[in-house]
């Protein structure tokens, strides 16, 4: 068990403390012209944009992998896997450490997000965060935990572990290594293939 | 007992066990020498011994049963045939599921086997006494035992042997232990007498003891007190009335002067004198016991003592503490690496030569470290002789077991996982594989069948290769069964390989008649998951009539590798060293990607792989002066890898990639360069086997019948 799953348990086990406070922690960050926010639990550390290393025949959200110190670590784009506009990389460029849980070997997997500058550690009131319009944000919903007003204004909170979900992310690798979607009839992949070229 | 203590037990007790089979079945070929035997001894004798520590008495008591028959055959009382061979395997299999059952609750050892068992041995013991009714040997430990009838008053004599302070027994606590059962009235400090005081040795025991005891007890609970000493010491117990007929008895079995001793010893402590007449008698040519005989002792002793030498040069090591090793090694490689790229760049001689003898001591610590992770394949391998005999047993086979390349290494975590698979394997190929000896002799072949484990070392992989000598595969009859079960459809055209594949798929079997053994079609496709959970891959090769080749091609998933670095369009890869055979500069007319995509290498056409075309990278800014072909072996073939740039050797630490990128097969792994920057390892059979597939989709006929309906129907939009 991983250092987020031993500190969402005792999230749990203090749940009546966190109601209590009623408040939580955020690190907001700009991607593109947005801001996003994710829960500062499962951040590990922020690092600045040194150097990636390009894996071939991935998805182009997969950026690639970093050196964090020693270990190896794939960096998401998620500006792509929002599908916006790819990150362009820049002075204030940063890869910001996340960990989830991969459901496979039920280990916590480091992955790093390229964003485009951090901005600050917000402390948001639990009653300031609503829930997710059905429409209108132009990313799945299942990926929103909530929308934060914060100075008049409403940061998307990510639900990272979905945002980030391994085994979602692999299975887009799949496809784009083996060039296979998953059900689907050969003939008609053939056809749309050709459409799309 | 302790959790720790008990584990302990139950490894050596697994080990022992292991030993125990091997020499079964050794000893079925070779009939069994004295060594052999009292090792054979030993084993059961050890796990009755430590068992008795953890008050286990199930074991204690099953195990004894069996240590009398084997005491039997060490004396030479019985012959081991065949069918003690499979009693005796039997009992180990029982003794092994009462030691499983101690740490898996879900094992419960069936007591009908332990009666049967119990019945079969007793036939031995019974079989001896009639057969050699005056063999004293035994008598010194059963007659006591034999007399339930309690007493009051016992004379004892404890002659330990020399080696109870180096079997970690102190003899001090058996006098403390006895006295749970009475009293001990009078006790005599005895010496060794045939030891030499003159260059006493501190490890060795020379005390021993006659004793005076009283208390309401049997012989055979006084017995038990000794129980883990009676194998190197002599044991005396008798009730003070019996003593004089009992130690008359015993003159034949003990050494005159030992038996003077005694004698001596226990008239002090109240044993009527003997007549001075019966001396004399005693006095006939002695026959010594065996185990007891003052030369094999000491020969027994020595033995023992190179045995132990041979015990203590294993050290158990958690794995963990070994992976955080390994873990370290790592570091120190990518940062001597990057030491040595300093001091290339800095030049000061002195530097570089520190950095060179530097790397030197690396690598040995490297290497090092990673032999202690390795092991022997033959691990596994020296499981099948029981598994190949006992399969052919029940299937009336005649069937030999050749074992080759058993010394090949391979990562230890590798070889326990690879123990199911094989095992599956190996009685398919005697089940299915082999005919039966009806067929063996109508088809011409010899009657007994060969099944062969052979493992080699190939290019960075590790193959395993289990083959028998058999029917082969019938190509049409998989074809028809797979159609059949709706695995492939009938018009499809399937190359010779594919349909050996269909073997692995679940499911499927081609035997007409389901055995217990296999046929069920669960397994193959277990094979083949667990050898892909192992990133390995089965290859299946097969002549009707001639045999079956299964090849397993495992990769070396070990924590360093020695690589080859290589450049193409601005990234750096590595390829495995062992598979690089030699690079050559890529001939002019072939720098552009032409049409023909192979070269003419002294004779034989290279295919060439461009790495940056197969990779989609990007094309290199600079443009390329010369570009490089790196020869590789992958599956046996050789191909040229087209890249950039060739950067030198470098020691590769494995990073894992993780589940993310579990689909990329051709990249194998990554590492870190001394820049810092992650290179990645590409695995070139993987890569290989990827482009051949490719290239096979690409111009087979399906797809230009897709490329063309697909025209066509753009055509009439």
């Amino acid at each position: 068990m991983g250092a987020l799953a031993l500190i969402n348990k005792m999230a749990g086990k203090s749940d009546a403390e966190v109601q209590m406070q009623s408040t939580e922690q955020y690190l907001s960050f700009q991607l593109g012209g947005e801001t996003f926010a994710i829960g500062i639990r499962s951040i590990r550390e922020i690092l600045e944009y040194e150097y990636l290393t390009e894996v071939p025949m991935m998805p182009d959200f997969l950026r690639g992998v970093m050196n964090l110190r020693g270990a190896v670590v794939p960096v998401t784009d998620l500006a792509l896997r929002f599908a916006r506009a790819r990150t362009e990389l820049g002075r204030r460029t940063c890869v910001v450490i996340v960990e989830v849980l991969d459901p496979e070997t039920e280990q916590a997997q480091l992955i790093g997000v390229l964003v485009d500058a951090v901005h600050e550690v917000l402390t948001i009131a639990l009653d300031d965060i609503e829930r997710a319009p059905q429409f209108g944000s132009k990313l799945r919903t299942e990926f929103i935990s909530g929308m934060a007003c914060v100075d008049n204004r409403f940061i998307v909170l990510l639900d990272i572990s979905r945002v980030l979900s391994v085994d979602e992310m692999s299975v887009l690798a799949g496809i784009e290594h083996d060039g296979v979607m998953p059900k689907m009839d050969e003939s008609q992949t053939h056809e749309e293939f050709h459409a799309i070229k | 007992m302790d959790d720790e203590g008990l584990q302990a037990f139950i490894d050596e007790a697994n080990e022992l066990l292991q030993q125990m089979e091997h020499i079964l079945l050794d000893a079925e070929n070779a009939q069994g020498n004295s060594e052999l035997l009292n090792a054979l001894f030993r084993t059961m004798h050890t796990i009755k011994g430590s068992a008795g520590l953890f008050a286990l008495d199930d074991v204690v008591k099953f195990t004894h049963e069996v240590e009398n028959v084997l005491d039997l055959l060490r004396n030479g009382s019985i012959q081991l045939n065949e069918a003690l061979v499979s009693v005796m395997l039997r009992c180990r299999d029982y003794v092994q599921s009462m030691v499983d059952a101690l740490s898996n609750a879900a094992i419960i050892p069936s007591p009908e086997a332990r009666a049967t068992l119990l019945a079969d041995l007793q036939q031995y013991q019974v079989a001896k006494t009639m057969a050699t009714p005056t063999v004293q040997a035994k008598a010194l430990d059963v007659a006591p035992l034999l007399s339930v009838e309690t007493a009051s008053s016992w004379l004892i004599f404890l002659g330990f042997g020399p080696d109870l302070l180096r079997h970690g027994l102190d003899p001090a606590s058996f006098l403390r232990f006895l006295t749970r059962q009475g009293q001990i009235e009078q006790v005599l400090p005895l010496i060794d007498t045939r030891l030499s005081t003159s260059d006493f040795d501190p490890e060795q025991n020379y005390l021993q003891f006659a004793l005076r005891f009283a208390g309401d007890t049997t012989a055979a609970a006084l017995q038990d007190v000794f129980e883990f000493v009676r194998e190197d010491s002599l044991i005396l117990i008798t009730p003070l009335a019996e003593a004089r007929d009992f130690l008359q008895q015993q003159t034949e079995q003990i050494p005159h002067e030992i038996w003077e001793k005694i004698n001596a010893a226990w008239v002090e402590l109240g044993l009527a004198p003997l007549p001075s007449e019966k001396i004399a008698a005693v006095d006939s040519p002695v026959v010594a016991h065996p185990a007891l005989e003052t030369s094999s002792l000491a020969g027994g002793a020595k033995k023992v003592k190179t045995e132990k030498a041979g015990e203590a040069t294993f050290l158990r090591v958690e794995t963990e503490k070994l992976d955080s090793l390994i873990n370290l090694v790592g570091e120190l490689v990518i940062s001597g690496a990057a030491g040595n790229l300093l001091a290339s760049q800095n030049g000061a001689m002195a530097l570089q030569e520190w950095s060179l003898s530097m790397s030197n001591l690396i690598e040995q610590i490297r290497a090092g470290v990673l032999s202690m992770r390795m092991a022997q394949i033959g691990e596994v391998f020296q499981r099948f002789p029981r598994v190949v005999r006992d399969v052919a047993k029940e299937l009336d086979k005649d069937i030999h077991l050749e074992i080759t390349g058993a010394e090949t290494e391979l990562d230890k975590s590798m070889i326990e996982k690879l123990s199911d698979p094989l095992m599956h394997i190996v009685r398919n190929a005697i089940d299915h594989g082999i005919e039966s000896k009806d067929a063996r002799i109508k088809a011409g072949k010899p009657i007994h069948g060969t099944v062969y484990l052979n493992a080699y070392h190939e290019s960075g992989s590790v193959m395993i290769e289990v083959s028998d000598d058999g029917a082969g595969l019938r190509r049409d009859k998989i074809l028809a069964k797979a159609v059949e079960r709706g695995l492939v459809s009938a018009e499809a055209q399937l190359s010779e390989q594919e349909i050996y594949s269909l073997i692995f798929e679940p499911g499927f079997s081609t035997a007409e008649q389901v055995t217990n053994l296999s046929g069920r079609g669960v397994g193959m496709d277990v094979v083949k998951r667990s050898i892909d959970a192992l990133r390995g891959h089965v290859m299946v090769d097969s002549d009707v009539g001639v045999g079956t080749v299964l090849r397993i091609r495992l990769p070396l998933t070990l924590a360093i590798i020695d690589g080859f670095l290589v450049r193409s369009s601005n990234a750096t890869y590595v390829v495995p060293l062992e598979s690089v055979i030699e690079c050559i500069e890529l001939p002019d007319e072939l720098k552009i990607d032409g049409s023909l995509d192979h070269l003419n290498l002294r004779g034989e056409i290279l295919p060439l792989l461009r790495l940056s075309h197969f990779l989609e990278l990007e094309s290199s800014d600079q443009a390329i002066e010369r570009a490089n072909v790196v020869v590789i072996r992958a599956n046996e073939r050789k191909v040229g890898l087209v890249v950039d740039a060739l950067l030198g050797e470098f020691q590769t630490v494995i990073k894992p990639l993780g589940t993310l990128f579990q689909h990329l097969k051709a990249i194998g792994g990554s590492t870190i360069l001394g820049n810092g920057q992650v290179a990645l390892i590409l695995d070139v059979s993987e890569l290989v086997q990827h482009v051949t597939l490719r290239d096979a989709e690409i111009f087979s006929f399906n797809h230009e019948l897709a490329t063309r309906s697909a025209m066509h129907s753009h055509l009439a939009f």
